[in-house]
């Protein structure tokens, strides 16, 4: 790590220092500090009310930290609205998932595609050529992840009456389609049997690979994290715990205790 | 978006239609449906206009009607002539009182002036969601007509303000329906427009895709008002005298019921429930004096045909809780692809 940390800030895509945050005095999450480099693909993982969604929501913007620092690409984005962080090149799912139920599937990766080729409504009424080509850039980039995630078939279909797994992969390929550098992913394999989850994990790899996105996965599905992850975070009602390779964390008597003694 | 092309020539076939009627209309039938398919026009424009922020992008204001009405008095003393304004509004500033407006012009700047309002008032307002925006909006509708009331050196306060030039016919609104709709349904059916919804379906995740929901709203707003000022005028042209309490509650309640009934997420919707309402409730009014069937004679019954309206919502909210459209457009059998759902495999291949 140390050598690591001796090159230059820039391969350093998000770093978060001292990070705290208090619901009327609980304490959601203390002190984390977390490094991501370009490319990573990390696991935070922890009980529930262990501070891992708090993390995610501080990170872009849907609330706000009591103390502490995040850097993006080394520019401080605390106290920035969400629709600017993602603008910056950090995406998200959500936990659940939060789809725009009336539009259909591709219509769902349409409206973040948007984001990189922004049509305001003077230009959505005149239409001209370079609403056109914006129009066009947008459709390839939902064909494009539509095909990815294997939702090609439903594009029609609308998001609401999707099934479960499919939600779940459709919420993925909307983030993406903002373009972003990180992706942050909340419970992404919540409700899918071990053959899905598999899948999932093929997906991400994949996604990072081609993409080139650092990617955090937030997750209480073991399997996943171990498999996937580079390095795994361990938080604990807020705090870290222990950050290391799978096998560490693994074996990490803090960790046994605190989390996989439960389970 | 592919199924994009199909809504403009939907559009386009119903303005030719609607043009067909607005210049033959008044050779073919009396003046009673003139004047019925000119109201239908008009309220069309509203219910429209009222659609952009309360159907299609989730902001159920109870405000709209505020700028019906500061667009009907904005058109309303612009268009009054210089001698009416001297015997009228005597106490008319200076800049208003040397000059008097056509039709058209005054018209536009009704619809200015209402967006304007709605800038001023959604900046904050587009923030709020749920009850919340609604309760705020009410707030502004009844602050609208408190000014009308009060500010009577420009409106005559309660008393009736009068001699609005009789300009609107019908080709004048169908004419300006026309182009309501081609500037909602492009706007509805675009990128834009998705982000409008988008917003509407839910404002986390149109954040978390790097949507700006006030902007997105604020939008969607001020459009509305816009064409919501310009339905003013046309109202005021076609009432010719009017008072504060035509633009307000009675007015509100009568435009959301039309959207309601029609679908709030459908502009086809929005004009169905215009004409639905309006010919029931014609039919209804002359049910209501009373008429005679060989030997039965029915008694007039006066307000018999709210209680049947009333019935009729209620029954529809039972059974078509989305409205008669829902978000579904009619596209004249140009396609059986809705605008929103296709569960037919392949068809934008």
């Amino acid at each position: 790590m140390a050598l690591r940390d001796g090159k230059t800030d820039e391969q350093i895509l998000l770093r978060t220092t001292g990070l705290t945050k208090a619901f009327r005095g609980l304490v959601a999450l203390r002190d984390q500090t977390i490094t991501l480099r370009a490319r990573e693909i990390v696991g935070v993982i922890g009980p529930n009310g262990s501070g891992k969604s708090t993390f995610f929501n501080l990170i872009t913007g849907f609330s706000q930290p009591n103390s502490g620092q995040i850097e993006f690409k080394g520019r401080s984005i605390v106290g920035m609205h969400t629709s600017r962080i993602v603008a910056l090149g950090i995406a998200r799912t959500f936990q659940g998932s939060r789809l725009f139920g009336t539009l259909t599937v591709r219509e769902n990766v349409l409206a973040a595609a948007q984001l990189r080729e922004p049509v305001g409504p003077i230009a959505s009424i005149v239409r001209g050529s370079l609403y056109q080509r914006r129009v066009a850039a947008a459709e390839v980039v939902a064909t494009e992840l539509l095909d990815l995630m294997g939702l090609s078939d439903q594009a029609d279909r609308l998001a609401a009456d999707l099934p479960y797994g499919d939600q779940r992969r459709l919420e993925i390929a909307r983030a993406l389609a903002t373009k972003p550098e990180l992706l942050l992913l909340d419970e992404p394999a919540a409700g899918l049997d071990s053959n899905e989850t598999k899948v999932l994990a093929g997906l991400i790899r994949t996604i990072r690979d081609r993409y080139g996105v650092a990617v955090v996965v937030v997750e209480h599905d073991m399997d996943l994290i171990m498999g996937l992850c580079e390095r795994i975070q361990v938080l604990a009602t807020g705090e870290v715990i222990c950050v290391g390779t799978p096998e560490e964390v693994r074996n990490h008597p803090r960790v046994r205790e605190a989390y996989l003694g439960h389970s | 978006m592919k199924a994009d092309p199909r809504i403009p020539i939907a559009v386009g076939a119903a303005l030719l239609l609607a043009a067909g009627v607005a210049f033959g209309a008044p050779h073919m039938v009396g003046d009673y449906f003139v004047r019925i398919l000119l109201l239908i026009a008009l309220n069309s424009i509203l219910v429209l206009s009222l659609s952009l922020s309360n159907g299609f992008t989730g902001v159920f204001s109870l405000g709209h009607v505020g700028f019906i009405g500061a667009g009907a008095y904005a058109a309303g003393i612009l268009s009054l002539t210089v001698q009416q304004k001297k015997a009228l509004l005597p106490h008319l500033p200076d800049l208003l009182n040397w000059f008097s407006l056509p039709f058209l012009p005054a018209t536009l700047v009704a619809g200015l002036f209402a967006a304007l309002l709605a800038v001023i008032v959604g900046y904050p307002l587009m923030r709020l969601s749920g009850y919340f925006v609604s309760v705020a909006t009410m707030g502004f509708l009844i602050i609208v007509n408190v000014v009308l009331i009060n500010a009577s050196d420009f409106t005559r306060g309660a008393r009736t303000f009068t001699g609005v030039p009789l300009a609107t016919t019908l080709p004048w609104v169908i004419g300006w329906l026309a182009v309501t709709l081609l500037v909602l349904a492009r706007l509805v059916y675009s990128p834009f427009g998705r982000r409008m919804k988008a917003v509407r379906d839910d404002t986390i995740a149109a954040s978390a895709v790097g949507i700006s929901v006030l902007r997105a709203r604020l939008v969607a707003f001020v459009i509305g008002a816009f064409f919501a000022g310009v339905g003013g005028s046309l109202y005021a042209h076609y009432l010719g005298s009017f008072s504060p309490n035509t633009f307000y509650f009675a007015m509100t309640m009568n435009l959301i019921a039309m959207l309601v009934l029609g679908g709030m997420g459908s502009l086809s919707g929005a004009i169905i429930g215009v004409i639905c309402v309006s010919i029931l409730s014609e039919l209804l009014r002359s049910v209501e004096r009373g008429f005679t069937i060989g030997d039965i004679t029915v008694p007039a019954l006066f307000g018999a045909s709210q209680i049947v309206l009333g019935f009729l919502f209620i029954l529809i909210m039972i059974f078509r809780p989305k409205g008669i459209m829902g978000d579904r457009e009619l596209t004249f059998g140009l396609s059986g692809r809705s605008a929103n759902q296709n569960h037919k495999e392949g068809k934008d291949r």
